[in-house]
Parts: C-alpha cells; sequence; structure tokens
C-alpha cells in the first residue's frame, strides 16, 4: 500500500471522504506538476495552489487545504509526471478495497431531535452540546479497531438505539434491541408476574 | 208337556188305531169281494140248482155272515184291545216321558247351574289372573322406567361433565396458545414501544452512550478481527 493511501485511510473516515481527498489530491498535484513545476518545496506549492483556487473561486472547502497541509513531503516522492495517473489509480483501487465496517444507528446524526420538555433538556448535563457524531464515531473506530478503516453509517430505526455492525458481509447486533431479545426470558418472567 | 214328548204320545196313540183301522179295512174288502164273488156265482148257476144252491149259498152266507160278524166282533174286540194297549202305552210313556223330560230338565238345570259355576269361577279366576298380570306389568314397568330415568340422568350428567371438561380444554389450551403467542411476540411488541418512545426521549448523549456500548462490547467479542 502506497504510504499516502495510509495517510488518507488514517485521515478520513469514509469511502467517500477519501475519495474526495484523493481528488483534492489529485487536484493538487496537477497544478504542481502542470501548472508551474519549479516549486522548491510542496509547502510553497501548496501556498500557490490556495491562492490560485482563492481566486479562481472554486468550490473547494477549507478542510481540503488543511488536509493537504497534513501530507509530508515524503509521501509525494512516490508522483512523478509520468506516472500520476497510474498511481492515483492505484491508490483510488486501494481506498476502494479498503475494509469498510458498517454502522446502523437508530437515529440520523445529522437531523437527531428529542421530544424531551425544555426543562428536562436544561436539567442533563451536556445536553446542549452538539456532537460529531461521525467523527466521534470514526475516531473510536480508527483508535480500536485498525486506524486505516472506513466506517459507512446507516439509518435502522428498528434498533431502537445503540448500533448494529457489518463487515466483510458479517452482521452482529449490538442495539436496544438485541438486548431485548437476548434477555427474553427474563422480560417474559417479569411480565408474566403482571399476567398473574 | 213339551212338543216333542207330544208327538210321542200321538204317534204311540195312533200306530195301534191305525194298525187295527187298516186291519179292519182289509177284512171289510176281503168279505165284500168274497160276497160279491159268491153273488156273481148264485148269477151263473141254473135255476134248478138254484133251490140247492140257494140253500147252500143261504147256508154259506149265513157262515159267512157270521164270519164276518164274528171278525167284526174281533176286530171290534181288537180295536178296543188295542185302544186299551194303546191308551196305558201312552199314559206309560206319557209318564215316562214326563219322567225323563222331569229328570231332564232337572239334569239340565243341574248343569247349566254347573255352567255357570264354572263360568263365574272361570271369571273370578280370570280377573285374578288379570289383575296379577297387570300388577306385575305396571310394577316392571315402573322398575323398568325409573332404571331407565336413572341411567339417562346418569348420562346426560357424563354427558355435560365431559361438554364441561372439554370446554374447559378449550378455553385453557386457547389460553396457553394466546400467552404463548404474546410471549412470542412481546418482544416485537416492546420493539414498537421502544421505538415509538426511547428514541424520542433518549438525549443524543443518551443514544451515544448506547452506541459506544455497542461498539465496545463488539471489540470484546473480537467482532472486527
Amino acid at each position: 500500500m502506497h504510504h499516502i493511501t495510509e495517510h488518507i485511510l488514517a485521515t478520513s473516515f469514509t469511502k467517500k471522504e477519501a475519495l474526495k481527498r484523493l481528488g483534492s489530491l489529485k487536484a493538487f498535484l496537477d497544478f504542481k506538476f502542470f501548472y508551474k513545476n519549479n516549486y522548491q518545496s510542496i509547502k510553497q506549492a501548496m501556498d500557490e495552489y490556495s491562492k490560485v483556487t482563492n481566486e479562481e473561486k472554486t468550490k473547494i472547502d477549507k478542510i481540503d487545504y488543511a488536509w493537504l497541509y497534513t501530507i509530508n513531503e515524503q509521501m509525494f516522492l512516490d508522483f512523478k509526471p509520468e506516472n500520476i495517473q497510474q498511481v492515483l489509480s492505484e491508490i483510488e483501487q486501494e481506498i476502494v478495497n479498503q475494509k469498510i465496517v458498517i454502522i446502523y444507528l437508530s437515529f440520523d446524526p445529522e437531523n437527531y431531535q428529542s421530544t424531551l420538555e425544555l426543562s428536562e433538556i436544561a436539567n442533563t448535563a451536556n445536553s446542549f452540546e452538539l456532537r460529531d457524531v461521525p467523527h466521534e464515531i470514526g475516531n473510536w473506530c480508527k483508535a480500536n479497531i485498525d486506524k486505516k478503516i472506513l466506517m459507512e453509517i446507516k439509518i435502522d430505526p428498528n434498533i431502537i438505539g445503540g448500533c448494529a455492525l457489518s463487515i466483510n458481509g458479517v452482521y452482529k447486533d449490538y442495539s436496544v434491541r438485541a438486548r431485548m431479545v437476548e434477555n427474553k426470558d427474563a422480560i417474559i418472567k417479569s411480565l408474566s408476574e403482571f399476567k398473574r | 208337556m213339551s212338543a216333542q214328548a207330544l208327538l210321542i204320545y200321538l204317534l204311540f196313540a195312533l200306530i195301534p188305531t191305525t194298525v187295527s183301522l187298516i186291519l179292519l179295512v182289509k177284512e171289510y174288502i176281503k168279505n165284500r169281494k168274497h160276497r160279491l164273488k159268491i153273488d156273481e156265482l148264485s148269477k151263473r148257476l141254473p135255476e134248478n140248482l138254484d133251490l140247492n144252491s140257494q140253500n147252500l149259498l143261504y147256508s154259506a152266507q149265513k157262515k159267512a155272515d157270521e164270519i164276518v160278524s164274528q171278525a167284526e166282533m174281533d176286530a171290534l174286540k181288537i180295536t178296543a184291545e188295542s185302544k186299551m194297549i194303546s191308551r196305558s202305552f201312552e199314559q206309560q210313556t206319557e209318564k215316562n216321558i214326563e219322567q225323563h223330560i222331569a229328570e231332564a230338565d232337572n239334569e239340565y238345570r243341574k248343569f247349566l247351574q254347573f255352567l255357570e259355576q264354572q263360568s263365574q269361577n272361570s271369571q273370578e279366576e280370570t280377573q285374578e289372573v288379570f289383575k296379577q298380570k297387570v300388577s306385575e306389568m305396571l310394577l316392571k314397568f315402573d322398575q323398568s322406567l325409573s332404571e331407565f330415568l336413572s341411567s339417562s340422568q346418569q348420562k346426560s350428567m357424563q354427558a355435560l361433565e365431559l361438554e364441561i371438561r372439554s370446554a374447559r380444554e378449550l378455553i385453557d389450551n386457547y389460553k396457553v396458545s394466546q400467552l404463548k403467542i404474546i410471549d412470542e411476540n412481546i418482544i416485537a411488541v416492546l420493539e414498537r414501544t421502544l421505538s415509538l418512545v426511547i428514541k424520542k426521549k433518549l438525549t443524543l448523549n443518551d443514544q451515544m452512550d448506547l452506541v459506544f456500548e455497542g461498539l465496545e462490547k463488539a471489540k470484546i467479542e473480537k467482532f472486527f478481527s
């Protein structure tokens, strides 16, 4: 695996994000090798690139710039004008083939709304903090599974709470629903006391 | 005197009379023929012989007349005797007949009384037997009816108990099956309930806590390796 692929995977949470960053990298490399090719350093090339793209008012968000600056100069050594396309293609393939863990959540992390009363929310600590759910989950996966792992978040309201996971085609439910099924006998036993 | 007896009397009275009359008539007819014959003969004889013959004839005729009168007297005598005999016979017969009739009548009355008695006895016996039979029949009928009613009642009770038992079993089985269905679907019910209620009641922090609990559990179970 190319070093830069590892960097892309380590700094991206989803495949979409990784491919988007690959695209940004490609755009920068095109600029570096074919726009002007007499930069003394990668940083200089990046500064020039950001200046040009800002002037051209293209729709590249600031995150890409920040990410581009995280790339080590050593990683650019793999790239030459004659092999850019090939290397980028290889990197793309490595990204596509990378292991992805699908995480099923019961709520939409972008649009979560609780129906708690305001008074209840006010009494609950940190309830008003906005949380970047995908990044939090992604960081946990990088730290605990594999720094190169990618994830994909899907919504499944039936799991009620918690999460269900799927990796390499294997699905496992770790949600509230699964816990209810595991404790079915205990639940039925406790409900049977109501029957009596 | 009954008609039969009278008839017998008349027969016994008339028979001798008839016999004697027949005898008389025969004698008369015989004498008359003899006389006619003599008259004829006398007419055929010549006159010279007529006086001797007339004398002979006269004597013969006289004798004949004497014989006839004697015969007539005998006949009368016989007739009288026969009348007497017949009368005595009639009387005797009448007497015997009356006696026999009385005896027969007596016997007949006795027989009738006997028959009447027999009939009465038989009637009484039949009535007695009939009563006995009827009472036996009624008794048997009563016993049979009571047995039938008690067995019918018993069978009805058994059938009812069986029905009730099967109904109870059905109800119990239905209850058990329904509770089983409820138990099987209780998780689905709870899932549905919780999915409608908890999702909206949990804060984002709570949701995230649950998510990380699941991830930690998956890490412990080495799900990712």
